[in-house]
């Protein structure tokens, strides 16, 4: 008895192995693959696009148009600084995929795109990849695949645009342009995109430009100087930083200047001769707020060779402006009080008088952004005005005269012009050579 | 014996968890009583209540019940201890057997499945039942290539006894209390039984499960002279029980707990303040069945029974529905965390902190429902197409409603049996029925509204055509209240008139037997509402479907010794199409699926049998093919946006592999069993799919080929083994324990994945395209279960039984049973719909007590 249990147990094993060696792998349906030479390069595909004809659109059906690109997702929507775009990357360059509709790439995303259905365009002068439905052409590989950004200087993105644009870069020894050190990156409110310049300590500058709904826009810009990381952006030719998330603007460093470039930090002493403003710009001095209470316009850069004879001052002017008001400030940063502080400073006029429009104001409680919010006292100085021909001086003015002898703490010193365009008061005023003394 | 030793100490090594045991009958009863011969094997309780795992309309397909009063080595071992892994002999649907009772076959018209719930309670005449295992020579039936199983509810037939019993478990119900008298045939030629049951559980084990069951039975027979006798037997199941739906396993994560039930909620009793438990999903069945047999013994060679049959009654489902409203089921995709993952992260935490702590977001908001229907006023005009009708009120934004299947069905059988000579007996059997089931939606509960508006929601946004949204365009705008029919109201008919003929021949050392059957099935739709949609095929009488079939079997014994046999069965048959799967849509219209044809099936087994006193053992080779299937099933499409039906045509089935059991007393006292089975189930075949959009009147994919070859039909476990070891005491108690374990467990593919269609935007290089393609095997399992009973006999008449089966033994929750791949599907994202699954109870208990005398 035994002797058949184990015969039956080992003819079940047999049998047992017999069906596990017929079982058959399930079957499948026939696959598509893609010939080596259907796979192209980012920097093949922007090849399709040619400056004569414009445009190429990669046809549904046409075998010639089946086609494939392999790339990593750089940057995605997730910081909203941009909107149904995506960078992606290979070793050949960069490209914006403008999608059909928002979201399901990520960064690190690695791809396939395939063509057909899409074109290849430039948009003011950009590479685009156009059309591209997110559920038909571009097919997820791999996640996590991050790239590297890689390390350039201004200057090469300056001088090479076509190689760099769409690119993840990373840029190190850069600064933000400061002003009033209370610029934000954008325009959070008015959701309104704004260009911040980025500069080096060689002299070379590129825009930074980013998205009023980006959720870092209305955030201050840090006033140090480090390394960010961005993709490049091309705009009529000129290079455009497109930043892909606030954590990855390290500028916590000392300024080309040697500067911490924070604005709170009192001066001992001012002496300001507006040398480095450009003509016809506003005016950003290091610290100095430039603000448009009333009104769309700013203190501006002018070279003055009228009252001064040929140097760089700064202007306010209501010339054929349409707003109702004008009202402009220029602020200086806060000054330490010292009880023997002097202040003087120059105003001209440019052209015909039709009004006063300067006067000078001292505050204590200045935020650093917001005038309305301040209390401001006026200050007795010399202005130029009606009658006044030339350069006229302010006169010495003793702060403790103001503040008191025995004030202890800062202040700042304000620059208003007034005007009321509509009303034909449109007076150009000119400023230079402030002083603060101890 | 070493080897057996050794094999026992290989599988104790890995001991593992878990045994989902579904049975809920009184399988320790019999196992109590310690003669142990062949005959109690026999008269085991049958019928396993399964636990409805399964999120669709469909009744069980486990027939654990049918294995466990099976006097085959293996099956008996199986029936006992692989149900719980939804395991299924040789891979067959319950279809492929032939259910009777008094030689009448039960098995549903419209799909050949085997019910069970038809007479549940009624365990202790549904013990009687003689099983046929495989292709096999039976005296009532032609039977299916899985057997057949014969109940006996024949009063006569039934054994004198008086029998009480009292089970307590925590399963799908808690208390089950059977009382049976019968008195067997008494002098004054009357037999008569009794049988009447109640199972009740507040709740089972899943959470928002009640369960309000009854069961009664009555047999009279009456002797009239020597050779003939009128029987009467009827019997009926009533239930309401709240069903369990399976998960995500973001959602049992979220909840943990692997039995979470989306069908539930919490709903604010108006009178007491306090919160009670209420399921959305109730099943509500009681279907009687009534028999009226004559016996006659022709003489003492032959004999003829003939039977008239009747079956009605109701079986319904709840459901909730709603419109203009937002998704009421806790576990719509949108609600989970993973949803929002990615894209906003901060309502993913949200939503993680509200699975986890607020139940009106875990389970169904009843309270909300109501609210949201007391504020709705609507007025709608044109009320059943009556102009000037206005109905104005609370339109109801959300529902109960009870979607019904009301059977009925007559029939008349007759059965013949003639011992030809000392060496062949012949069989003979006619049966024909007419069946008809009405199918409709009734409203239960307006939550609060003060009426429902009959329209078709999704034909209402989906169709341009006028009138698209009337279910019924004769009385369209229809206002809708508690008890009304609304939605469809079709009946599907069938007729079936079918013979077969046996022969069995034996000789000394040969048995022969070889059967042949005929049969003729039609049947139709009568829709009896037009629908906006399908206003030219919806109402009316449909062309009938006549279908021809004819099934043949042999099979031979061929005795080796008086304990060895070896044998070999054939069958070769055809199957008509079922009503559920000939349909497009039967609840819009009578479309037929395009190519219905007879389904083929070819089957064959080999055996090596050994038979001592002592030991039993089997070693089956099976072999079988079903060619031309048809498969229907309705879902939302993810891509088409819209619910369709999915219909494939030439669907073919294989199934293959060996079966081996032995059982053997070691000791006196001692005995071991093993069993183990491997096979493959798979499809085998590329079939052919239709998509039609169930609320348009489009054609959205024909003909489009499925490559289903080899994939693995899903949800029960491929591979299976068990040991098992029993100390029988002397004294009259017993203790066994079996260890099982189960392997070749696979996902249930969706057919929509394996098409070409499905990748078409990848090439092979691409990672989506395997995702898509493959077949999800789940992991491997062990169980432990333990049985203990004892038995007492009083005076010589009086019989204690008291018995106590624990499953999962070790509260293993982890092991998964099976599940489903989503029908819809995003090819880009897999993990959007990801699969849902099922698993084991831990563990779960089983205890009765019964008095017989």
């Amino acid at each position: 008895m035994t002797k058949s249990i184990l015969k039956l147990t080992l003819l079940t094993l047999l049998i047992s192995f017999m069906v596990i060696g017929c079982q058959k792998k399930w079957d499948t349906p026939p696959v598509k693959t893609i010939p080596e030479t259907s796979i192209i390069t980012i920097e093949q595909l922007k090849a399709f696009y040619s400056d004569t004809a414009g445009a190429h659109r990669f046809v549904v059906g046409t075998s010639s148009d089946e086609l494939s690109v392999y790339a990593t997702v750089t940057m995605d929507e997730t910081s909203g600084n941009v909107y149904k775009n995506v960078f992606v990357q290979d070793e050949t360059g960069g490209l914006q995929l403008r999608l059909l509709s928002s979201g399901s790439l990520y960064q690190g995303d690695l791809v396939r795109i395939y063509l057909p259905g899409t074109s290849i365009s430039t948009y003011q002068g950009m590479f685009q990849l156009d059309s591209v439905d997110t559920d038909r052409n571009v097919i997820k590989q791999e996640t996590g695949q991050d790239i590297n950004p890689e390390v350039v200087s201004i200057k090469m993105i300056n001088d090479s645009l076509k190689k760099y644009e769409g690119r993840l870069i990373q840029l190190s020894g850069a600064e933000f342009q400061l002003c009033s050190g209370t610029d934000t990156y954008a325009d959070k409110v008015n959701q309104q995109s704004v260009d911040r310049a980025i500069l080096d300590c060689f002299g070379n500058n590129i825009i930074a430009r980013t998205s009023g709904y980006a959720d870092f826009a209305g955030d201050l810009i840090p006033t140090g100087n480090g390394s960010l990381v961005a993709v490049v952006g091309n705009y009529r030719d000129t290079p455009q930083l497109i930043l892909r998330s606030v954590e990855e603007v390290l500028f916590g460093g000392l300024r080309c200047n040697g500067g911490t470039g924070d604005c709170t930090e009192p001066k001992t002493t001012i002496s300001q001769q507006f040398d480095n403003v450009v003509d016809g710009e506003s005016v950003c001095q290091e610290c100095w707020s430039n603000i448009a209470v009333k009104g769309g316009r700013y203190w501006e850069g002018t070279y003055d060779d009228f009252a001064w004879s040929g140097t760089n001052v700064i202007e306010a002017s209501g010339y054929n402006s349409t707003d109702a008001e004008l009202e402009i400030w220029m602020i200086t940063p806060p000054v330490v009080f010292g009880s023997n502080d002097k202040l003087t400073f120059e105003s001209a006029l440019a052209y015909t008088w039709e009004h006063n429009a300067i006067s000078a104001w001292i505050s204590t409680d200045f935020n650093g952004s917001s005038v309305t919010g301040a209390n401001w006292t006026q200050i007795n100085a010399s202005m130029a005005g009606q009658g006044s021909s030339g350069v006229v001086g302010s006169g010495n003015i003793y702060i403790q005269d103001e503040l008191g002898a025995n004030y202890s703490g800062n202040y700042y010193i304000g620059f208003k012009y007034e005007a009321s365009p509509l009303a034909n008061q449109t007076t150009t005023y000119r400023i230079d050579n402030i002083q603060i003394t101890k | 014996m070493r080897f057996l030793v050794i094999i026992l100490i290989f599988f104790a090594s890995h001991i593992a968890v878990g045994q989902e045991d579904n049975k809920q009958d009184s399988l320790a009863s019999a196992l109590a009583d310690t003669s142990q011969t062949d005959d109690m094997r026999n008269m085991m309780p049958a019928v396993g209540e399964n636990a409805d795992l399964i999120d669709t309309e469909t009744q069980t397909q486990d027939i654990s019940g049918l294995l466990m009063s099976s006097r085959d080595v293996f099956n008996s071992i199986a029936g006992y201890n692989f149900s719980g892994a939804r395991f299924r002999i040789r891979g067959y649907g319950s279809e492929k057997y032939v259910v009777m009772m008094n030689g009448v076959e039960m098995n549903n018209p419209e799909n050949n499945w085997a019910i069970w719930s038809l007479w549940g309670g009624l365990n202790d005449i549904t013990r009687y039942q003689n099983v046929k295992n495989g292709i096999s020579a039976s005296q009532q039936n032609f039977g299916g290539v899985g057997g057949s199983s014969n109940i006996q509810i024949r009063a006569s037939q039934l054994r004198k006894t008086t029998k009480l019993s009292y089970a307590f478990s925590n399963r799908s119900y808690s208390h089950r209390l059977i009382f049976t008298e019968s008195t067997g045939l008494m002098d004054n030629g009357l037999a008569v039984t009794f049988s009447g049951s109640m199972r009740y559980a507040d709740e089972g084990y899943v959470q928002g499960t009640s369960y309000n069951a009854g069961g009664y039975f009555l047999a009279i027979e009456k002797t009239i002279g020597k050779r003939h006798s009128i029987g009467f037997s009827g019997f009926g199941s009533p239930s309401v029980t709240g069903r369990k739906g399976i998960a995500t396993q973001e959602a049992y994560d979220l909840m943990d707990d692997n039995f979470y039930n989306p069908y539930w909620g919490f709903q604010t009793n108006p009178k007491t303040g306090e919160r009670e438990k209420r399921n959305a999903k109730e099943r509500r069945n009681h279907s009687p069945n009534l028999f009226l047999t004559h016996y006659f013994e022709i003489n003492k060679k032959s004999n003829l029974s003939s039977t008239l049959y009747y079956q009605f009654g109701k079986s319904g489902a709840t459901a909730i529905n709603w419109y203009d409203a937002n998704d009421p089921r806790p576990d719509y995709y949108k609600y989970f965390p993973s949803y929002y993952e990615d894209t906003e992260p901060e309502v993913a935490a949200q939503l993680v902190d509200s699975w986890q702590n607020d139940d009106t977001h875990s389970q169904l908001n009843w309270d909300h429902f109501y609210f949201a229907n007391s504020k709705n006023l609507f007025s709608q005009e044109n009320v059943g197409g009556v102009s000037g009708a206005i109905e104005s009120g609370n339109r109801a934004k959300y529902v109960i409603e009870e979607a019904r299947t009301d059977p009925s069905k007559l029939g008349f059988n007759t059965n013949y049996f003639n011992i030809l000579s000392d060496k062949m007996t012949l069989s003979a059997g006619l049966n024909m029925f007419t069946y008809k089931s009405k199918n409709f939606k009734v409203m239960d509960d307006l939550m609060g509204a003060d009426f429902w508006l009959d329209i078709n929601q999704f034909a209402e946004r989906d169709s341009d055509e006028e009138n698209a949204e009337q279910n019924n365009l004769e009385e369209p705008n229809k206002v809708i209240k508690v008890g009304d029919i609304f939605g469809y109201n079709y009946d599907i008919n069938i007729r079936k008139a079918e013979a077969f003929g046996q022969v069995q021949y034996t000789l000394s050392k040969l048995e022969i037997f070889g059967a042949l059957n005929f049969s003729s099935t039609s049947f139709w739709r009568e829709g009896h509402w037009q629908n906006g949609i399908y206003p030219a095929s919806s109402k009316g009488v449909s062309k009938k479907q006549n279908f021809l079939n004819f099934g043949s079997k042999a099979g031979i014994i061929y005795k080796l010794s008086g304990r060895h046999y070896l044998t070999a069965n054939g069958a070769y048959m055809t199957n008509a199409p079922t009503t559920r799967n000939a349909y497009v849509s039967a609840r819009t219209r009578d479309q037929l699926v395009d190519g219905l044809e007879n389904s083929k099936t070819t089957s064959f087994d080999g055996n090596y049998v050994v038979r001592y006193p002592r030991l039993k053992a089997r070693l089956t080779y099976f072999y079988t093919q079903v060619k031309d299937q048809t498969w229907s099933q309705k879902y939302y499409h993810e891509t088409y946006r819209t619910f369709i039906n999915y219909n494939m045509t030439g669907v073919d089935n294989e199934y293959s592999g060996i079966e081996f059991a032995i059982d053997g007393k070691i000791t006196q006292t001692i005995s071991a069993s093993g069993a183990f089975t491997k096979a493959n189930y798979i499809y085998t075949s590329r079939p052919s799919a239709t998509i039609t959009a169930d609320n348009t009147n489009e054609v959205l994919a024909a003909n489009r080929t499925v490559y289903f070859n080899n994939f693995r039909i899903g949800g029960m476990p491929q591979t299976a083994a068990s040991l098992g070891l029993k100390y029988s005491s002397p004294k009259y108690w017993w203790v066994s324990a079996n260890l099982n374990y189960f392997a070749d467990i696979f996902l249930n593919a969706n057919p929509d994945r394996r098409t070409a269609e499905a990748i078409d935007v990848f090439v092979d290089a691409d990672p989506q395209v395997e995702e898509l393609i493959s077949q999800a095997e789940l992991n491997n399992a062990y169980t432990l279960n333990l049985s203990i009973g004892k038995s007492w006999r009083l005076n010589y008449k009086y019989f204690i039984n008291v018995n106590l089966n624990i499953s999962n033994v070790l509260n293993n929750n982890s092991v998964v049973t099976g599940g489903y791949e989503n029908a819809r599907f995003d090819a880009q994202n897999l993990d959007k719909f990801p699969y849902r699954k099922g698993y084991m109870y831990g563990r779960t208990y089983f205890a009765m007590v019964s008095f017989r005398f």
